[in-house]
């Protein structure tokens, strides 16, 4: 277990080593999504005459607009896992040497990367609360529940990026896989728009597939929309999708192990 | 000219080439831009389940400003994209050289030397889409608006370059990977969504210190009754603009430059 670590506090070192990214680029796109958020909503709430739209609030939109990046980091980690880069460039060739298991430490790469986005977060949201109202929405409990099953949707995407970046061993390229899932999730995981907005239909479909529990799940917990069983049931439903997906990228990372062929070996 | 002309017909063979040699990334690619169209249309489908005008635009408004967005996008993915990508590399590597050194414009061959294949595919589904609305919309429109519209998105797409080089040139003097690349991405969400919705400080912002607006919120407006000389003047005097402050930035840049080998 003491490897676990070490990639763990070597990776944090390093994501904090880049400063200018981790603090002024992800405050341009907060800013952004919050500037975007308020002119179109604002827009819409003033045309319509009305106070709040599919039970949200013009504050309470405005509040998702404005945590939803951090889920979104929390969640995703980076965009940039290396993996495919790793087995087109040989990079791959270590983890067959070394006695660790691959997709553990890639996984350990990502949770460092997410645990510091954890300290974004806090420090982010005790910003944003001087001029959106995150305060009366956000309680200790519900923020620590969040993060919690930020973690479970961790586990859910991470899985879903191992197998497609892993792909790598029969394709060319893989890197617009990675943005397709990204477009996807990101639009039909909420992280777009609330799921809420959705017609009906579209929502009661979107319950059978694993999306709704990457973004929309953790929002409606930050904003206490989601209550103990819904919660619980979240926690459940986002394990059994975890489940095949691994399984799924068990099976793939083996088969394409055999028919690996890195330079030196 | 005929020479630019020449070396570009050079460019396009390469690109060509390159491209189909990796067939299944050529069709993930196409794949990959097609749902970023979908999700961009479907977007808008749920925020118009809500309300009917957005700024003052209809829905079928609105799907014409996003086709319009579409086809900026592929312009710029299918001619400049790739290229303008390796900038910040070729300078933080100091392999500018090979660019300084031709008898051609150097931001010409750097912007323009990858054509992708695959982009333009996703170029002409774009049209095929901004034909779909313009065709099923209920508003009356002169052959010269259309004519028009399309010039002017040509136009957005060469602003939208010029922005981004002006946003990479910084790489000159902090060394840093993409210089101010990255907030240009983020920054340009911006133009994703019409410009009639933005007010104050933030629209004069848009429309003339990072001018989003102008790459497809303008050349839609032409084909609402909006005045004619004002959105003409607006865009064609924001694309010369830019120029001059692209070129100056670039210039400027390249004084500040150390090649590999001095």
């Amino acid at each position: 277990m003491k490897w676990f670590f070490e990639i763990f506090i070597m990776e944090c070192k390093r994501v904090l080593s880049y400063r200018i990214d981790f603090w002024l680029q992800f405050g341009v796109v907060v800013c952004t999504e919050i500037g975007i958020a308020y002119y179109l909503w604002s827009s819409i709430f003033e045309s319509e005459g009305v106070t709040s739209i599919s039970g949200m609030s013009f504050e309470q939109i405005l509040i998702y607009y404005a945590v939803v990046p951090f889920i979104v980091r929390l969640v995703k980690s980076s965009d940039d896992f290396g993996i495919s880069r790793e087995i087109y460039e040989g990079g791959i060739n270590k983890y067959i040497i070394y006695p660790v298991s691959y997709s553990a430490t890639k996984m350990i790469e990502r949770a460092a990367f997410s645990t510091m986005g954890i300290l974004q977060m806090i420090v982010g949201l005790a910003f944003l609360s001087f001029f959106i109202p995150i305060r009366d929405y956000l309680t200790l409990e519900n923020f620590v529940v969040t993060v919690a099953f930020c973690g479970v949707s961790f586990l859910l995407y991470f899985y879903m990026c191992f197998c497609l970046e892993i792909l790598a061993f029969w394709f060319d390229s893989v890197w617009s896989l990675g943005v397709m899932l990204r477009f996807v999730t990101m639009f039909f995981g909420g992280g777009m728009i609330p799921l809420a907005m959705f017609p009906d239909t579209w929502q009661s479909v979107l319950s059978y597939t694993p999306f709704p529990y990457l973004f929309s799940m953790p929002m409606r917990i930050f904003l206490g929309q989601a209550n103990f069983s819904e919660i619980f049931k979240g926690v459940i439903v986002t394990s059994i999708w975890v489940l095949p997906i691994a399984a799924l990228s068990y099976f793939i990372l083996n088969r394409g192990f055999r028919r690996y062929t890195g330079v030196g070996i | 000219m005929t020479k630019y002309l020449k070396l570009y017909s050079h460019f396009l063979k390469f690109s060509l080439s390159n491209s189909l040699q990796f067939r299944f990334d050529f069709t993930f690619r196409i794949l990959m831009d097609c749902i970023f169209y979908v999700v961009n249309i479907m977007f808008f489908k749920v925020i118009f389940a809500h309300t009917s005008l957005l700024g003052g635009w209809t829905e079928e408004q609105v799907m014409i400003f996003v086709s319009a967005h579409l086809i900026v996008d592929a312009l710029q993915m299918t001619f400049f994209s790739n290229g303008a990508w390796m900038i910040p590399v070729y300078i933080n590597k100091g392999d500018l050289d090979y660019y300084l050194l031709r008898p051609v414009s150097d931001l010409f061959f750097l912007c323009l030397r990858e054509f992708a294949l695959n982009s333009f595919v996703n170029l002409i589904i774009a049209v095929v889409i901004s034909i779909y609305f313009l065709t099923t919309s209920t508003i009356d429109f002169e052959w010269w608006q259309i004519l028009l519209f399309y010039l002017l998105i040509l136009n957005g797409s060469y602003i939208h370059l010029l922005i981004r080089i002006i946003t990479i040139t910084p790489v000159f003097w902090t060394h840093s990977g993409r210089g101010l690349e990255m907030a240009f991405w983020t920054l340009e969400r911006f133009a994703e969504r019409p410009d009639t919705i933005y007010k104050g400080w933030l629209r004069y912002s848009l429309m003339f210190i990072l001018p989003f607006i102008a790459l497809c919120s303008f050349p839609t407006r032409i084909l609402f009754g909006e005045s004619l000389l004002e959105v003409l003047g607006y865009c064609i005097g924001i694309s010369v603009l830019f120029t001059f402050v692209a070129r100056f930035l670039w210039k400027a840049g390249l004084k500040s430059y150390s090649s590999a080998s001095s």
